[in-house]
């Protein structure tokens, strides 16, 4: 099986778009760059691709994975050099590896996202005090309970507290800004939104999840230390971590 | 810019954001300093519908590949895009420059069905651009029409300057050329409207008034001295090597119709009664099958669609349909490409064809019996047998194919109770017999529409069913399919298709009527979410104007019609041949021939 890694940065221009979204334009691209694609068996044969942690819609990110099986083996330049021309402004492509024989898919492993967030309000910003202090007491609560809309409008609650890794104040300059560390994945996660809404609860000033720009800084595999999962030896196309400004 | 900034803060509180991004792949952006001739093309309804119709595509590319000029794209918006529009006020913009719509040199609305009159007016309000064209100056935007509904546009006559009848791929250009040489010439917008008349294809219809007499419409007086007594559609000879779109936009999210479109051919040659589309699309002009396959594989290298759908009114009349798709499938093999019939004769649906669509077993078949009986079959001039049904199914049976959907009318002229019941026990016996051999039952998904009689058909003249006897007919028809297991039963609102018969057989009268309507709120007439029948009578009511006239009433053959001065090609005396012979329950005479 010739499974391919690759990174890319998801811009402003493509922030709306939806998972789903996301998958049907990179299974377009990879049809259009005219790639030996893997396709499942049976009457209705798809791709093999898997994009890692759904991005939330509305959020930018530098450091996204995906993975696609091909019918035969392509070095990663070459795979790089067809696909990126059929990406449209707000995607590009930086980093494309091999997957080692067995390793698992990169869905199943990541489980952490760390993200930016900076106010984006015409309102006021909150004075850091202020914002470390709601940091302080939602961090204090031993659980912190959600409630959303299931299926048939079913009221779901969820305690969102296991799935917090991290919260502060980035030292910046144009403050402020939140680096959040939060868990994604098939154990169970929580959006970013869905913590600055909480946040919100504790503080009306720190103003809710509209106020503020989120960006995705990366996807990581969390045991003790942040571990990146981009296979090691991987070509590394484009350093363009400023890509995406927030 | 100012409403790039507003944008950004109303996209993250819409729902599908994507809609208004702009940004599609193939999507074309030119310069609008540079650009002489800056058109919108304006779709009433959803983004997610819109960029499913060939049209668009078709007038995309024909424009845009035009060096000095620019054609852009621009939806209804949904109601929370709307709200949060008025509330900030920002200006309905066309999505690749996110300029104001009024900045535009022309706007053209494709008139697809009449349901999307409110949102006619609705995004022109939007827009900021007055309603009528005699309150519209110089400097606004030229509004014009397109599409089936410009045959009998009069319900929106007063807020149009023009209409291009018939096909836009000769017609729109020379229209757009027209233009920008009189508007370099210094001409005003009357001097403009009194050239552009001239072209083939263009109705003004401010050089035309109605007359009614007796509260009935009486004729059309020419009060212009460049009107021409009838208006000739446009009809593009040659399809073959017109310009076809072989990079059409690829939306991000998904449309209703998620898959390129290759058309075979334009027009139909059956002569189905009721059929607008049978009537104004003629004649049939076709395409090589060199040609489609080069269209299908380009088409395929631009957008990376995994589906083409061979599009056409009835796509099983291309001569040679059967090795037409087994060279596609041949050809597309390695990228397990799809291919797809969007309904299908089943007079002409083959054991042969059957077996072309390895890949489509998946999903399920269309066809359009229309009628539950042979006899009204025979009126409505959809001339195939009970037996045809049945070998068709048969072939696409043992083929693989275990779901069907079935297209029946309710309300049709000369419809009896038995017909109706027919409809159920057809459905009944198709499942039996294909259960004998297979043991297992088929899936049948049957929809019931509701006759709509449609200008420039032999039906013309016929009246709609009343909602009360639509509703007892449907009522039997649910009672009789009932029992049927694996038969799934679905229908059309009687409300809506009234509404969509009094605008279809409309005249100027109703236009007021739009105005009020948009104001209390009409808005996505065809969405059943959206639509109330109420607040339309009631609109009818404090108008003083009897719905039913238009569509109730049977329309006498001596009588003059709102759209007699519209040539659709179907003759007045042959569609009054064909409506004779409908009542004498007689088999039509292919039309186009």
């Amino acid at each position: 099986m010739n499974r391919i890694c690759f990174r890319y940065a998801c811009g402003k221009e493509l922030r709306y778009l939806s998972h789903l979204d996301l998958l049907r334009l990179f299974q377009r691209a990879l049809r259009r760059a005219g790639l030996p694609l893997a396709y499942t068996l049976g009457f209705s044969p798809r791709l093999r691709l898997s994009l890692a942690a759904p991005l939330p819609v509305g959020v930018t990110a530098s450091r996204e994975y995906g993975e696609i099986a091909l019918a035969k083996p392509v070095a990663p330049r070459i795979f790089c050099r067809r696909l990126e021309k059929q990406l449209p402004k707000g995607l590009l492509l930086t980093g494309v590896a091999l997957v080692p024989e067995g390793a698992p898919p990169l869905a199943a492993t990541v489980n952490a996202a760390l993200y930016h967030a900076a106010w984006n309000s015409s309102r006021p910003a909150p004075p850091e005090a202020l914002l470390q202090s709601s940091l302080d007491k939602l961090f204090a609560k031993p659980e912190i309970m959600i409630r959303r809309f299931g299926k048939r409008g079913k009221i779901i609650s969820k305690n969102i507290r296991p799935y917090i890794f991290s919260a502060g104040l980035l030292p910046v300059e144009q403050g402020p800004q939140l680096r959040l560390l939060l868990q994604v994945g098939s154990k169970g996660g929580v959006s970013p939104f869905r913590f600055l809404e909480q946040l919100a609860l504790e503080d009306e000033y720190t103003g809710g999840e509209q106020c503020w720009r989120i960006h995705r800084q990366g996807l990581y595999i969390y045991r003790d230390t942040l571990i990146d999962p981009f296979p090691e030896g991987g070509e590394i196309i484009s350093g363009q971590e400023n890509f995406s400004k927030l | 810019m100012h409403l790039e900034k507003q944008l950004e803060t109303l996209l993250p509180q819409v729902q599908k954001p994507a809609r208004y991004l702009g940004n599609e792949w193939n999507a074309v952006k030119k310069d609008h300093r540079t650009t002489a001739v800056r058109m919108a093309f304006a779709f009433p309804d959803l983004y997610e519908v819109g960029m499913s119709n060939l049209g668009l595509k078709i007038i995309y590319e024909i424009v845009n590949r035009h060096p000095e000029m620019l054609l852009e794209r621009v939806f209804a918006p949904a109601a929370d895009m709307e709200a949060l529009m008025r509330q900030q006020q920002v200006p309905l913009f066309a999505l690749e420059s996110r300029r104001p719509l009024r900045e535009f040199d022309l706007v053209g609305f494709t008139l697809q069905y009449e349901l999307s009159y409110s949102n006619v007016l609705n995004m022109l309000d939007l827009a900021g651009i007055p309603f009528h064209s005699s309150a519209r100056s110089g400097g606004e935007p030229l509004i014009i029409g397109g599409g089936p509904c410009a045959f009998n546009p009069e319900p929106l006559a007063p807020f149009f300057d023009l209409f291009l009848l018939g096909d836009g791929e000769e017609g729109l250009p020379e229209l757009l050329e027209r233009w920008l040489a009189l508007r370099q010439s210094g001409a005003g917008r009357d001097e403009i409207l009194a050239a552009l008349a001239a072209v083939e294809g263009v109705y003004i219809p401010g050089f035309y008034r109605p007359r009614y007499s007796g509260g009935s419409f009486s004729g059309m007086e020419l009060i212009h001295p460049d009107a021409s007594p009838t208006v000739r559609k446009r009809v593009l000879r040659d399809l073959d090597s017109s310009r076809f779109p072989l990079a059409p936009v690829v939306p991000y999210i998904e449309a209703v119709h998620d898959r390129g479109i290759v058309e075979l051919f334009r027009g139909c040659g059956r002569g189905c009664r009721f059929c607008q589309a049978g009537m104004i699309y003629r004649p049939v002009r076709r395409r090589r099958p060199e040609t489609l396959k080069k269209i299908a594989r380009e088409i395929l290298r631009s957008t990376g669609y995994d589906e083409l759908s061979l599009s056409s009114l009835s796509s099983c009349d291309y001569p040679g349909i059967d090795e037409l798709i087994a060279e596609l499938n041949r050809e597309h093999e390695a990228e397990k490409v799809r291919f797809s019939l969007p309904s299908l004769r089943l007079d002409s649906f083959s054991v042969a064809l059957a077996g072309q669509f390895r890949q489509g077993r998946r999903g399920s078949l269309t066809f359009a019996p229309e009628a539950g009986t042979e006899r009204l079959r025979r009126v409505i001039g959809k001339d195939i047998s009970n037996e045809d049904l049945f070998t068709a199914i048969d072939a696409a049976v043992s083929a693989g194919w275990n779901q069907f959907k079935l297209y029946f009318m309710i309300g049709l002229p000369a419809e009896e109770d038995e017909d109706v019941a027919a409809i159920a026990t057809l459905c009944d016996e198709l499942r039996r017999r294909i259960k004998d051999e297979r043991d297992r039952w088929i899936r049948l998904s049957v929809s019931a529409a509701i006759f709509v009689p449609k200008a420039h058909t032999p039906f013309q003249w016929e009246p709609q069913l009343s909602r009360s006897e639509v509703g007892r007919r449907q009522a039997l028809l649910r009672s009789c399919t009932g029992g049927l297991k694996g038969v799934k039963l679905s229908w059309h609102d009687p409300g809506s298709s009234f509404l969509e018969a009094v605008f279809a057989r409309g005249d100027r009268r109703l236009a007021p009527l739009l105005v009020r309507a948009r104001e209390r709120g009409c808005r996505f007439d065809g969405w059943s979410e959206h639509f109330s029948l109420k607040r339309w009578l009631d609109l009818f009511e404090e108008m003083g104007i009897n719905p039913e006239e238009y569509a109730y009433r049977r329309f006498g053959e001596e009588e003059p019609l709102p759209w007699d001065h519209l040539e659709s090609g179907a003759s007045k005396k042959l569609l009054i041949r064909e409506y004779r012979r409908a009542r004498q329950d007689n088999p039509s005479v292919e039309v186009s021939r």
